[in-house]
């Protein structure tokens, strides 16, 4: 009987153990908004794979709205620049603007989501141990998924003193970094010079500012079948990129705060050719459902994508 | 004879002659000797994991008919010409080192500026793959409050 009991009370408290105490997810939390927010000038390597490239970042906070830019100091010249909740890509020319735009997916140290809460409905947390980056103390975390091999491991080295994230690892199922990003030399005093928002290069008289077209609109389809610990972060219906004349695809964006993967609903007619090529960590995977062709793109492994392709469902809507 | 040791090390030999180049091997000092010699290049050949030299009777032997010097070597200074000699000889060592090493660094430094032009992101990928450039221009505004705007080159047409 007490044998039972021992075996009762251990599976009841066993979540409890492994569970990352409340304040370790504080902790992060505080991280989470030193990544946004800390006044900061410095430089920072990208690696994906072996191809790697690196970005000088300055950022400046004054009455709670954030000025901060950073420049690619490698290959196409590329600026991107956040003004409030004003995010700016800017580039000399339409190559280099495409290069911005993929620069600007992850923007490095702010990669944890605003509220780190939603990070424990699909990852474990866990406290490694200590190490050193851009000549500043810094201690490990990781996070890992709670289902195994269905989301890369993330392992982020914390400043001891203001938590932010100086260094931050991608790892796969065999531990191999998919991508990498690492301070190189930081300096987290106010920069000298105000930053400026303003892009360096010259704009065109006739277009100006662009925004990025996408048009809101009536869906007519209900997807079902979206894992445990996704949220739907916008849907739109949308002109696909080089793709102007053709018919407009529903794009749907869903993260676990994490991960984000982007899922593209069109007739399976209309459909382009699914990039066979893979960026980093970003897979791709194609399933037709009915007259429909569904694309997923995003960071997860390509296993846990096409898990995901095979398993959605489209409803019409009544 | 040495080609039956040779093909006694490669195990080239029936049971009938290796008995036989065996027998001569432990008969013929010069025979052993080549054995020895093969087995070491062999062994070196291999990574010089098993690499072996006995040389510890030869070297026995000879310390025991080296004579025992008591005194202490006198050192006198060299010649003056003979000095100027060594001292021309070091220079041009020396600068054979630095220019050596020189041509070294420069060479590593070329790998590395060629390896830096091949790995650079290059965005002819994401126009051929309109997908997973839509992806990433939405997968940076997780927060959905941010507003995205691309500037749009003076000299170039939009691609958005």
């Amino acid at each position: 009987m007490q044998f039972r009991s021992c075996i009762f009370f251990g599976v009841l408290l066993a979540p409890l153990v492994h569970a990352a105490p409340d304040s370790d997810w504080a902790l992060l939390g505080k991280a989470a908004q030193a990544a946004r927010q800390q006044t900061l000038s410095g430089s920072y390597l990208h690696q994906i794979g072996s191809a790697s490239e690196t970005f000088r970042i300055q950022r400046a906070v004054s009455k709670g709205k954030v000025r901060e830019r950073r420049v690619s100091l490698d290959g196409l010249p590329r600026e991107i620049i956040r003004h409030g909740d004003t995010l700016i890509t800017a580039a000399p020319d339409e190559h280099s603007l495409l290069a911005a735009k993929i620069s600007s997916a992850k923007l490095f140290p702010a990669i944890l989501p605003d509220d780190v809460a939603m990070l424990a409905d699909s990852y474990a947390l866990s406290r490694l141990g200590s190490d050193r980056v851009a000549s500043r103390e810094c201690q490990w975390w990781q996070l890992k998924s709670l289902e195994a091999g269905q989301r890369y491991t993330q392992r982020v080295c914390l400043d001891k003193t203001s938590q932010l994230p100086l260094k931050w690892v991608t790892l796969d199922a065999q531990q191999d970094a998919v991508e990498l990003f690492s301070f190189i030399d930081l300096d987290d005093r106010a920069p000298r010079a105000k930053v400026s928002v303003q892009p360096a290069y010259p704009l065109s008289a006739t277009s100006s500012v662009t925004a990025v077209k996408a048009v809101e609109g009536a869906e007519s389809l209900e997807i079902k079948g979206i894992p445990q610990g996704f949220r739907l972060l916008r849907s739109v219906m949308r002109k696909m990129p080089g793709h102007d004349a053709a018919p407009l695809v529903q794009h749907r964006v869903y993260s676990d705060g994490l991960a984000i993967f982007s899922l593209f609903v069109e007739y399976a007619k209309d459909a382009k050719p699914a990039p066979h090529l893979t960026h980093g960590p970003i897979s791709v995977a194609t399933d037709n459902e009915g007259e429909y062709r569904l694309t997923l793109v995003g960071d997860l492994p390509d296993s846990s994508l096409q898990a995901i392709a095979r398993n959605l469902r489209l409803v019409k809507k009544s | 004879m040495k080609e039956n040791i040779s093909a006694l090390m490669d195990d080239a030999l029936d049971d009938a002659a290796a008995h036989a180049a065996i027998t001569d091997l432990q008969a013929d000092k010069a025979l052993k000797d080549s054995w020895d010699t093969y087995q070491l290049i062999g062994d070196a050949m291999r990574g010089g994991a098993a690499l072996q030299l006995d040389v510890r009777c030869e070297v026995s032997e000879r310390l025991r008919d080296e004579p025992t010097v008591l005194a202490p070597v006198r050192y006198g200074f060299l010649p003056a010409r003979k000095l100027r000699h060594y001292a021309l000889a070091a220079s041009v060592a020396c600068a054979a080192i630095v220019g050596w090493m020189g041509w070294q660094q420069d060479e590593s430094e070329m790998v590395v500026a060629k390896a830096s032009e091949t790995q650079v992101f290059s965005p002819a990928t994401a126009v051929d793959a309109p997908y997973l450039l839509a992806h990433q221009e939405m997968a940076g505004t997780i927060d959905g409050s941010q507003r995205r705007v691309a500037y749009v080159p003076a000299r170039d047409k939009a691609v958005h």
